[in-house]
């Protein structure tokens, strides 16, 4: 890394820092930095320091959303948790049904067959042949 | 061993460098960071520097002084000074244990 990029990095670095510790500290480190030579690990230094500030109690990130934005976040996590629901609702009872699905003497069957990995396959008279299946699997004898 | 530094855990060494640092007079930040690699050897970054003097202020191990332009001299408190001793004390008493066991083996 050169080091007129580590020096721009870390100056930037600095600027990721929590904003109250920003006021209280940035302009005396960028005056070190202003002496010093950047290099790596002045910037992972940097790095390192401004995430171990964030997650200090006292200079937590403080995140305040205004109503307009509290109101985008309720619609971007509605969507994310909303529409798959909706996708995935309405296919349970439908999967449910045709889990038990049994043939009685109402249904039309023309014939009833296994395939190859056990599945009963169904042809019904009024449609086409072999289109009906069973997610139900034999038992084997 | 416990002692008041127990609590910086993973920063007890530059905490250290740099209460010993200040115990011979104040110093702004770059100074301090020179000072340490004169007597120690060790380069610090800034941003070990600043993450370990914020905690120490914060503790009231060091306390701030009037800035001049951009440059803020620290000192070091009573509290420092006693925590500083009592860290030593410790080091000492490993260094001489350390140098009993291997003159024996």
């Amino acid at each position: 890394m050169k080091p007129a990029l580590a020096d721009r990095l870390s100056r930037a670095v600095v600027g990721c820092y929590p904003r109250r510790w920003k006021q209280r500290y940035a302009a005396e480190l960028l005056d070190v930095l202003d002496q010093h030579h950047a290099g790596p690990r002045t910037v992972l230094s940097l790095v390192g320091g401004a995430l171990s500030t964030h997650l200090d109690p006292d200079y937590r990130m403080q995140i305040r959303l205004s109503r307009d934005g509290r109101r985008v976040v309720a619609i971007i996590a509605a969507t994310v948790v909303g529409l798959p629901t909706l996708v995935i609702l309405p296919m349970v009872p439908r999967a449910i049904r045709e889990s038990r699905w049994e043939p009685s003497s109402s249904d039309s069957v023309g014939a009833i067959a296994f395939s190859r990995d056990q599945r009963i396959m169904v042809s019904a008279t009024s449609g086409p042949p072999w289109e009906a299946t069973s997610t139900r699997r034999c038992r084997s004898a | 061993m416990h002692g008041k530094f127990d609590g910086l855990g993973r920063f007890a060494d530059p905490s250290l460098l740099i209460l010993t640092s200040l115990s011979d007079g104040p110093k702004h930040g770059y100074a301090i960071m020179t000072d340490i690699a004169a007597f120690s050897g060790v380069g610090m970054e800034p941003g070990t520097l600043y993450g370990a003097l914020s905690r120490l202020e914060r503790r009231g191990w060091i306390r701030p002084l009037a800035a001049g332009e951009r440059r803020r001299p620290y000192e070091i408190t009573a509290a420092g000074q006693e925590v500083l001793a009592e860290q030593l004390r410790s080091m000492q008493q490993i260094v001489r244990v350390g140098y009993q066991r291997t003159a024996t083996a």
